[in-house]
């Protein structure tokens, strides 16, 4: 089991934003996490990836707990997250975004770095080299040098995931990665990112709001409401679940 | 027990001062989240308006009292609306770090300006005193009444500046005229002014429990303080005004939302901030006489942290933190020796160590300051 | 000829100029002092530029470090080596190293100190210690006196009236290696995946701790950094003109820190370079209007941050900076 969240709970004063949260994620699966705004989703996330540290609940990976450990260290571990307003490196370049996913990584130190010795060549080498193949999945490879905050919006995105995956992750948590985008540019994501869940042999656990999207390829969806799980499935289930289209629709929207 | 009474006396003098300043230091924050570094200059430019209006000229004394405490607010307030104009505004969409620097920038500004232009005679301070003060009342009227574009605009605009260059030639006229008046005060920029505090009232004491008095002075600043900062309690909560401050430091977009002029708000806020430092600095001028440049700087920090004790963003906050902080520092004043052992070392200057003390036990244990809230990001 | 070579040679030619016209008592004293007075404030606004620039602090106390190692290399060679004017340069020379490694020993222990609480703070906070610091600094070295019997005569030094008397160790070929080496290490330093790392914590922490990077530890690692090299450039000052106040460690003085990094760039070797250089001269330039100079510093930062917040070269290098690769692809992009 890759990823295990046992009574995940996590308060802001008096607002219980996330109410006892479950989940279980094996490899190469790929997971639907979906919900009206404000459910707790990207709570959810924050509290995986160390940002908060939870209330109550325990959050094991590969069978460690990394239950409220500093985000750098869970990275090193293997998960990795994007965020739903991109976060970006804006006036660093394009190649140097993905680089700096590799960062920890390296190894060399700073007396490498000022002396200029042959292990800080070699490394960057190294690291420049993966980038652009991470790149050039992601059609950015034309764009290496321009600073990342110039980018189209689309590119954007598509940059902050290639950033992710350069961090050889074993899961990928996805904040909103359709944001913004229209449907036909959805669904290629939604390919894309099949694609390399495949070939990278990743698992996926996907926020999104774009229910093509989700539908499209998730095995399994979680729906949040208030902090609270009120549904898990598969998607067919989930489309016809009369509590999640009243989460979305409000109460009576099936009358 | 007699010197811990008097020394308490001394330090919630010396508390409140501070506590007026931090008032505004929390309240510009509590909306723009911004830290005004300029409050300290602010307050050395209200001692030394009110010193310029006591030497220059002689009034019935309850007059004078009302007036050297009045003009100094009102030109400090104006200041503030000149510094929000002229460096703030203009910045406010943009990343805090420029704001900040800017605010370093006039902070220093003021202080150097000050101490340069109080050369062999007082005569250029005081031009550029009344100077600032003159262009800047005729320019706040000019936005008041002549519909006068307040805000930085990218195209430049010549009419901008006819007002105070008019403001300018009138005023420097004005002082001219009476430049006789302050011919005989002479001070330079590295030593310091002394307030003629005579002039405005004969220091009593007024004998309260055995040795321990109060002089009539420091009674007059606590009931200046906290008028002031009733008026301000109930400009805060019991205004329209108020309540959109209020509402502005939770969530500005929503208020502005709600057909209230943001940017008028945060102007506001910025001059009731400068019109309290001003205050502070009459009631400092009288209390401790000596006036330089640069006596703003050290209770311009003090202040500050005074203000993050309290809990940055909170009024009550502001006066509690402003008076320990007084307290604390008289105390450590009257404690430390200040001739101690055969070298008769003078430890008091460590004094101004107790507010860097307090800010690091603060921001260590408790970041939010008594009042306030636990920090949080939003991510 | 590689660009490289192009810079070696370059520097050894005016290496080389300086100390002929020197020995041929063609250079003028007072240019070969501001000469001087650049590169030490090349040092310092190059050490802080690592701290606010490119790591994105906001620490206006750099004065404080400087004075730090200003003070302890002072005392030593004073107090402890007893080296005074007279002393023989060959046999001062090691000890005023040695001095120089204390200073910036202790400047680093300083840094760490005041950074390792101080460095999750936001800017403005951040801004507020580091003044204080400064401030107690200032205050502490007004207290400190030593008493000391040097030969046949009392040595009383430190408090109020300043450190008197340093011997004048800091000579042209001195600070001129020190600021070649704070140059490089920094350059060297940023264009390395810890220099990125710092990089990346200024444009967006959240992100850069998503990606792996340690961002208190490099914080901290930024400020001890910057604060060793400021204490390095204390040390060379103090020797330079040989006295040392308390009030240097000031408030003001690091504003003036503060301009030469914003007024340079933030994200920009080469524009600090310049503006330490332009900033140092200017400096001498307005001596005779005084302290309407200082004035002038303040409208300076507000117009700076009105019109150009960027400084003078944003976050561009001169080519001579750049690794090779950059350099080549600029010229590319140049042509």
């Amino acid at each position: 089991m890759l990823l295990k969240i046992v009574n995940l709970s996590h308060y802001f004063g008096g607002l219980k934003a996330v109410d006892d949260f479950n989940i279980e994620i094996g490899p190469r699966q790929i997971i639907g996490l979906i919900g009206p705004n404000g459910a707790g989703k990207t709570t959810v996330f924050n509290l995986v990836t160390g940002f908060y540290k939870p209330t109550m609940g325990k959050v094991f990976f590969q069978d460690e707990d990394i239950t409220g450990l500093p985000p750098h260290v869970i990275t090193s571990k293997g998960i990795v997250r994007t965020f739903q307003n991109i976060r970006l490196f804006n006036n660093m370049t394009v190649l140097e975004n993905v680089t700096i996913a590799r960062h920890y990584r390296m190894q060399y130190g700073i007396t490498s770095a000022v002396g200029r010795f042959p292990s800080f060549h070699r490394e960057e080498h190294e690291v420049e080299e993966k980038a652009l193949e991470y790149l050039s999945i992601f059609h950015l490879d034309s764009k290496v040098r321009q600073p990342a905050g110039s980018l189209p919006y689309g590119q954007q995105r598509r940059l902050e995931i290639a950033r992710a995956l350069a961090t050889e992750p074993k899961l990928l948590l996805l904040d909103e990665p359709a944001a913004g985008m229209n449907n036909a540019e959805a669904l290629e994501l939604m390919h894309l990112i099949k694609k390399i869940a495949e070939e990278f042999r990743l698992s996926i656990l996907l926020i999104e709001h774009q229910m093509p999207v989700v539908m499209g390829i998730a095995e399994r969806i979680h729906v949040l409401d208030f902090g609270k799980t009120i549904a898990v499935g598969p998607p067919e289930e989930i489309k016809n679940d009369p509590k999640v289209i009243e989460a979305y629709l409000g109460e009576g929207a099936l009358q | 027990m007699e010197t811990f009474l008097s020394q308490l006396i001394f330090g919630l003098q010396r508390g409140t001062i501070y506590a007026l300043i931090a008032l505004g230091y929390t309240m510009v924050y509590g909306v723009v989240r911004l830290i005004n570094f300029a409050y300290g200059e602010v307050f050395m430019i209200g001692a030394f308006v009110s010193f310029f209006l006591v030497n220059a000229v002689s009034l019935p004394q309850p007059i004078l009292v009302v007036l050297a405490l009045l003009l100094p607010m009102i030109t400090c307030s104006l200041l503030g609306l000149a510094m929000d104009a002229l460096a703030y505004r203009p910045l406010r969409q943009k990343p805090r770090l420029a704001a900040l620097i800017t605010a370093i920038g006039v902070s220093f500004f003021l202080s150097n300006f000050v101490s340069y232009s109080s050369g062999e005679t007082v005569r250029s301070s005081a031009l550029a005193a009344f100077i600032i003060a003159g262009s800047l009342l005729l320019y706040a009227l000019g936005v008041k009444y002549l519909n006068f574009p307040v805000k930085a605009t990218p195209n430049f605009k010549p009419v901008k500046f006819v007002i105070p260059i008019v403001s300018l030639l009138l005023v420097g006229g004005i002082f001219w005229v009476s430049k006789d008046l302050l011919v005989e005060l002479r001070w330079k920029g590295s030593s310091f002014a002394s307030y003629p505090v005579e002039r405005l009232i004969a220091i009593e004491k007024i004998p309260l429990y055995k040795t321990v008095y109060i002089t009539n002075i420091q009674i007059m600043n606590f009931a200046v303080s906290v008028v002031l900062m009733v008026v301000l309690s109930y400009l805060v909560n019991r205004t329209m005004t108020g309540m959109a401050m209020r509402a502005s430091k939770n969530n500005k977009d929503a208020v502005a939302l709600m057909g209230v002029n943001v940017n008028r708000v945060i102007s506001i806020t910025f001059i009731i901030g400068t019109a309290l430092a001003g205050a502070a600095g009459v009631l400092s001028a009288v209390t401790y006489p000596r006036l330089t440049a640069f006596m703003g700087v050290q209770p311009g920090l003090k202040a500050f942290i005074a203000a993050v004790l309290g809990g940055i963003g909170s009024i009550e906050g502001a006066m509690l933190g402003g008076i320990i902080m007084g307290v604390a520092e008289q105390f450590a004043i009257g404690l430390l020796p200040s001739s101690y052992g055969p070298s008769r070392i003078d430890f008091t200057p460590l004094a101004d160590g107790v507010a860097f003390a307090i800010l690091i036990v603060v921001l260590l244990l408790r970041p939010q300051g008594i009042f306030g809230e636990p920090p949080r990001e939003k991510l | 000829m590689k660009p490289t070579t192009y810079t070696i040679l370059g520097l050894i030619g005016f290496y080389a100029l300086v100390m002929v016209t020197s020995a041929l008592g063609v250079m003028n004293d007072y240019i070969l002092r501001v000469i001087n007075l650049m590169m030490i404030n090349i040092i310092l606004g190059v050490s802080l530029n690592l701290i606010n620039g490119y790591t994105g602090l906001f620490s206006v106390g750099h004065a404080g470090f400087m004075i730090v190692g200003g003070y302890v290399s002072g005392f030593m060679t004073t107090l402890l080596f007893g080296i005074t004017k007279d002393t023989p340069y060959m046999e001062a020379l090691p000890l005023f190293l040695v001095s120089i490694l204390a200073a910036a020993l202790v400047s680093a222990l300083v840094g760490f100190l005041i950074g390792l609480p101080v460095l999750r703070l936001t800017d403005d906070y951040l801004a507020i210690v580091t003044i204080g610091f400064g401030e107690i600094i200032r205050v502490i070295f007004n207290f400190i006196t030593f008493k000391k019997k040097v030969g046949n005569w009392e040595l009383d030094v430190g408090g109020p009236r300043g450190l008197l008397g340093i011997p004048p160790l800091s000579n042209f070929t001195v600070i001129f290696i020190f600021t070649l080496f704070t140059v490089v290490f920094i350059r060297n330093f940023v264009f390395s995946r810890h220099g990125r790392a710092c990089i990346a914590i200024r444009e967006n922490e959240v992100a850069a701790h998503m990606m792996g990077i340690p961002i208190t530890r490099y914080k901290v690692l930024a400020f001890v950094l910057g604060s060793t090299f400021a204490g390095i450039g204390g040390a060379l000052l103090a020797h330079f003109i040989q006295l040392l106040h308390p009030t240097m460690g000031g408030f003001m003085k690091s504003v003036e820190y503060l301009i030469i990094v914003y007024l340079g760039g933030m994200g920009s070797i080469s524009g600090t370079i310049v503006a330490a250089v332009a900033l140092t001269g200017l400096s001498e330039l307005l001596r005779p209007i005084g302290e309407l100079r200082m004035v002038l510093y303040g409208v300076l930062l507000v117009i700076l941050m009105l019109k150009r917040p960027g400084g003078l070269m944003g976050q561009r290098e001169f080519p001579f900076l750049l690794p090779e690769r950059e350099r080549k692809i600029y010229a590319a992009q140049n042509r």
